[in-house]
Formats: structure tokens, sequence, C-alpha cells
């Protein structure tokens, strides 16, 4: 015997009923999830911009949302911060489309990856949008101007003069990066060398860490360094979990003070190890300040203001220059605004900074 | 009960008899989903402005979720045949690599290196199909495993910076192009859809494909040659996923080594979605199409509206949850009792099967 099937009554009323359900819960979701964004109201026409970074919650690109929406009000723009929950261009690609079906003016963003949003950045361009990067740059093609974070060259002599501070010149350092491939990291990285070159010929590097920015690799991968190269006198971490993966080794191994670690990161995430002595020193730009420059730069370039090769003025913060032509010591490229010179946070200074 | 509670073979009528009820009810399923794409359309044209775009911006909007359906619908004929294929995601990333690095780097025709790409594609399914028929391994095992090496040489293939623009001619067919207001991307993949569930429900193959899903001995004593279908099912999930690289590719104008990594889960949950049993042996693929647009079209209207990404990857697990309840409640409102039908799953698709295929 098979089991007995029960009437079906009204069944369309049923599958009616099972839709509506379903589409009740969506859109009720929605309302209690609501935006992220921050739109104000102005008096007058804001201006729409979006601020897209790589992914949502990082610290440094929370403190250039921080600072974006600090300034956003008195510039007569309408902000609104989004981004995908993991750093994923496809997932930038979907959101950039959106925004331009939600006519907005100006889109900012720190790419996810150099190629795969070109053309729909191109098709957001054609809309009329100005499209800006920061941090990370997309194909020149396919954006306006971009404000890279600082110049290589610079960077690289902050980190290189405070380890020789502490190594003196004739020593051996090691340097941890994130993956081989890395874009900036290698920029940093050339960069390193070439002033090693000309200025410290016998400080050496010693070998290269790859920490996958993972702070669990990281960590390991600074351990192996320590252990298997007894003469490296410094470690230089340039990639955020690598600095803090580098210093807890050194934390571990009973090295703070004896191996030094300066690198490329946040200070707030490593307040403990500037505090307990595993960390000397750290370089960065300040990122509130520079989302406040996103949004300045955002409002110029709509109103067509900014020309290539020409300087311009960004309130409080000074006045800025876009490079008309590409430059390979500081890894400018057309249309490119050099934000500032790093930032340098030490045992004495690190507690001043929230990012 | 007597289907119930003799373990093997099931009794040939009882098994008719109740296969013919439950395609009365993926049939409603279908409707249902059908209905539901409809209200939310309209909800968001009518609520969001610039989702509706005069009929044209709907259209486009579908290119973004397209090469979700495409690894969807091979995912489907291999999860009815009662297996799984995880590397569709990295392989759909491998094909679109294979094809960039062979057009930029060896300086092979465009089209020829998709047809490269496609066949080598094929290749890598019919590897993971001879090792799940012959040497009688898990197939979740086995594709997680090929998963990982598939990304990991589409990785070292692309190099640190990928290949990217492409021939003006590939990019309007495979990627942006349109037929009037109609997408390239929609047409190839309405093509794909309807071949597909005309063949699953229309041929010998495609029905045998199901009843092996749903009973395996049976299958076996009806004369299917269980081995040869179940290989062919995870050639077509590979050629569908080389697809999906390939439209992804055009799409954006750039191979990416972890580009079609993400689409994996998207596209088995438009599969459940769709209504196509996770343990296999019921479903249509006319519920999967429809799930792509219900799904898709969702994902787009709340990000057209302004919402998060994250509140809309919300509203995602919310409506499956959503969904799958309300199925469930449905089949036990038909009678049939869950309780079982999960105890009798579970035996279908472990133990017996082996001993079944043993012997």
């Amino acid at each position: 015997m098979t089991r007995t099937i029960s009437p079906r009554t009204s069944r369309p009323r049923r599958i009616a009923a099972l839709a509506g359900a379903a589409l009740a819960a969506a859109a009720m979701s929605t309302a209690v999830v609501g935006t992220s964004g921050a739109a104000t109201k102005h008096a007058g026409k804001p201006i729409k911009v979006a601020i897209v970074p790589k992914l949502l919650g990082l610290p440094v690109f929370e403190a250039n949302v921080k600072g974006a929406e600090e300034v956003a009000p008195s510039l007569g723009i309408a902000l609104k911060y989004t981004a995908p929950a993991t750093a994923s261009a496809e997932g930038q690609v979907q959101i950039f489309n959106s925004l331009i079906l939600q006519h907005y003016n100006v889109i900012t963003l720190s790419s996810d990856d150099p190629t795969v949003p070109a053309p729909v950045l191109e098709k957001a361009m054609k809309a009329g949008i100005k499209v800006i990067t920061f941090d990370s740059d997309v194909i020149p093609a396919a954006r306006d101007f971009f404000i890279q974070d600082t110049a290589y060259n610079t960077i690289a002599q902050g980190v290189i003069n405070a380890a020789e501070k502490f190594t003196g010149p004739n020593a051996e350092v090691a340097i941890m990066s994130s993956t081989p491939d890395a874009t900036i990291q290698l920029a940093w990285i050339k960069a390193m060398k070439a002033y090693l070159a000309t200025k410290f010929p016998h400080l050496k590097i010693a070998t290269i860490g790859y920490g996958q920015s993972n702070q669990a690799t990281s960590l390991t991968q600074a351990e192996d360094i320590i252990h298997s190269y007894p003469n490296v006198k410094a470690i230089l971490p340039i990639d955020g979990a690598a600095v803090v993966g580098t210093a807890q080794a050194v934390q571990d191994l009973g090295d703070a003070g004896k191996i030094g670690v300066f690198g490329i990161g946040d200070p707030q995430p490593n307040q403990k190890y500037f505090a307990n002595g595993s960390l000397q020193g750290l370089f960065l730009w300040n990122e509130v300040n520079q989302g406040k420059l996103i949004m300045y730069v955002a409002k110029l370039a709509y109103e067509n203001k900014l020309k290539a090769g020409h300087a311009f003025r960004a309130g409080s913060l000074g006045t800025f220059m876009v490079q008309a032509k590409a430059d390979p010591v500081t890894g400018a490229t057309r249309n490119t605004i050099i934000f500032s010179k790093p930032l340098e946070f030490t045992k004495a200074n690190y507690k001043k900074y929230d990012f | 009960m007597i289907d119930l509670k003799l373990p093997r073979p099931a009794a040939p009528a009882a098994t008719v008899a109740r296969r013919a009820d439950t395609r009365r009810r993926d049939r409603n399923w279908v409707l249902a989903l059908v209905l539901l794409l409809v209200l939310e359309v309209l909800y968001f044209s009518v609520t969001v402005s610039g989702f509706f775009g005069n009929g044209s911006g709907l259209l486009a909007l579908s290119e973004q979720f397209l090469d979700v359906g495409a690894i969807a619908l091979g995912e489907a004929v291999v999860i009815l045949a009662g297996e799984i294929d995880l590397s569709a995601g990295t392989l759909s990333s491998l094909s679109g690599i294979v094809m960039a690095v062979l057009w930029q780097q060896q300086h092979v025709e465009i089209w020829v290196a998709v047809v490269i790409a496609l066949v080598l594609s094929g290749v890598i399914g019919a590897f993971n199909g001879l090792v799940i028929t012959f040497f009688k391994v898990d197939s979740l095992l086995v594709t997680l495993a090929t998963q990982f090496i598939l990304g990991a040489v589409a990785t070292a293939l692309s190099g640190s910076s990928p290949p990217y623009g492409f021939p003006g001619s590939f990019v309007s067919i495979a990627g942006t192009g349109t037929i009037g207001p109609i997408p390239n991307q929609l047409v190839v993949f309405a093509v794909l859809a309807i071949g597909v569930a005309v063949a699953v429900s229309r041929t010998r193959m495609g029905r045998s494909l199901a009843l092996i899903g749903y009973n395996r001995p049976a299958g076996r004593y009806s004369g299917i040659r269980i081995e040869r279908t179940v290989l062919g099912a995870f050639v077509f999930s590979a050629l569908m996923a080389g697809v999906s690289g390939i439209l992804v590719s055009g799409l954006y104008n750039a191979a990416r080594d972890d580009i079609g990594n993400s689409l994996l889960l998207p596209a088995i949950t438009v599969v459940v979605l769709g209504g196509v049993d996770i343990f296999g042996g019921r479903g249509r693929i006319s519920g999967v199409i429809v799930a792509t647009f219900v799904l898709g079209f969702l994902t787009q209207g709340l990000l057209v509206a302004g919402d998060s990404s994250l509140s809309a990857t919300m509203v995602t697990g919310i409506l499956l949850i959503v969904c799958l309840v309300l199925k469930i409640g449905l089949d036990r409102r038909a009678g049939l009792d869950v309780r079982a039908m999960l105890r009798q799953r579970i035996a279908r698709t472990s133990g017996p099967r082996r001993a079944g295929e043993a012997s």
C-alpha cells in the first residue's frame, strides 16, 4: 500500500500564499537591514558621490570613510558608502552597475582588480559619471583620476632609514611581504632595493618572506626567517597582516628589542607591540585626511575643475598636483594625485592615531 | 508501507506511483517560482527607479547573473543524478584563463582559443567522471580535490598580470553586445537552457539521469548504463562551467584566476531553489532556469534600490530557507512522511548505493 494523499484544496491559493510569504520576507528584511549610506540633504542639488572600497569593515577604509563623511556635507555632497562583504572584483562590478542605474555623479573606489571592473567603469564614464580611484588603481583608461596613497620612493626611504638607524649600515635585514604578485608590495620592494643600492650598499636583504596577507601565515614565515637567518637584525613587514605576524613572532621568540621591526601599516591594530617593544616603527599615510581629499577631488572633478599638470587646493589639506605624466620613481601614472608623504608612527606617538 | 519497509529494491509499482505524485508537486513548485518572479519584477519595477529601464534595462541586468545560470544548468544535471560537482567554479576560472593566455601569449585566434578552452573543460569533466565511476569515489571528494588542482593551475597560468583587452568582436558576442534590446549573453543562455531542459525531460538519457539519482539499483535493473550516464553528466557540467568562464571573461573583458570561484555556491543555491532535490532524483530544469532569474533579479533589484551587497546576500539566504521550509511543509501536507523520506534518502546516498553497485 502506498501512503494516502491528502486532497489538495485550493492549490492556486496556496501557491500564491507561498510566493507572497517569500516576497514579504525579502521585502521586510530589506527594510530592517536598510543601507549603510550616509546621504545628507543639502540645499540645492547635492552631488551624489559613492565611495566603494575593496570590502566592508577594513579599518583603513573605515578611516577613509570617516574622513569623507566629515567633509561631505560642507561640500554639498550626498555620500554613500557601499562595498562587497568580501574583497571581490565581481562584487564591485555589480555595485558599480547599480550605481550607474541610480545616476550617481561620481564613483570613487579602491579596486580589487586592475582590469575586471574596467568595462563597467568605462560605461559609467560614458554615462557622464566621474570615476576616481584611490589606494588601488585600475587601468588608466577606466578612470578619470587616481589618488595614490604616497610616493613609492618616499615610503621606501622612510622604512629603510628607520631600519638603518637601528641596525647600522653593515647588517642584514629581511622583508615580509603579502604575496609574490601584489602590485604595491612589489613596487615598494623595488624602491627599497634601489634606495639601498645607492645609499646603504652594505645593508643586505637576506630574504623575502610571503605571509599571504594572513596573520597566522605571516607569523610562521617570520619565525622561519628568525630561525634560518640568525644574522638578520631587522625585519621589514610591508603588509598589514605581515606587521602583526612579524611583531608577534619577535615577541614569542623573546627577541623584542634584539631584532628590529619596521614596517608599513596602521598603528591601532599594533598598539600592544609598540607598548611591549616588539615593534619599533610603522609608516603609513593619514587615512582620515585621505578620505577628505577623496571628497574634494570628487567635487572638483564633478565641476570639471581638475586639469592634468595643474595644482588645486583642497581646503585645509593644502595644495595638490595632478600629475600629467607617468613617473616610475614615485609610481604615478597619468592623472595621478599623490596624497601625502608617509607618516611615521613610533612608540612615542602611536596613541594619537585612531586607525 | 511496503516500499518503505523493504530496503531494496523498491517495488516498481509503488515507485512509479510516487514518482507521478512528486512530478505533480515539482510542476507546482515551478509555477510558484514563476509567480514569485513576476511579483518580484513588478515590485522592483514600480518601487525602484532605474530597475525596469523601459524593459531594456531589466534585460541588461540579466548580464550580471547569467554566468551563475550557466553553471547552475550543468550543476543541476549532476545533482539530478545524485552527485555533485564542486569543481565547476574553479573550472570556470580556468577556462577563461586558458582562453586568454592562449590568445595573448600563444597568439591563437580568439575563437580557436575558446574552442580549446571548452574542449579542455570537457576533458576535465571526463576525468572527474571517470575517477568517480571507475574507482567509486564519492563525487563530493573527487571534485573537491580537482577544485584545488584547477584553481592552482589557473593561478599558475595567469601569472602576476592576467590578460585583458580582448578583440572587440569577442567582447561583443560573448560579453556586452546586444541584439536590439536583448543582451547576447541572454540569447546564449536561452539556447543552452532550452536545450538542457528538453534534453533532460524529453530524451532517454535525460530521464535516466533522474532515475539513477532516485534509485540507482532500480536504474541498473532497468538496463540503464549508469557509469556512462554519470560520466556524461560530469562532462556536461564541466562544459557549462567552461562556457560560464568564457561569458565572464567577455563581460569583464578580462580574465582572472579566481573569477569563477564565487559562482559555485550561488549556482548550487539556484539549483536547490529551483526545486532539484540536493540528494538527486527529483527536480526540473525549468525550475532551475526560473530560479536563476528569481535570485538574480532579487539581488540586482536590492542593489539598484541602494541596499548594500551585504543585505542582498542576507536576503538570498533568507529566501532560500523560507522556500525550502515551505517546500518541505508542502511535502508533509501532501502526506509524505518527511523523516521517513530523509532516512530513506540517507540510506540511498550512502551504504546501499555502493552495495547495490557492487552486486
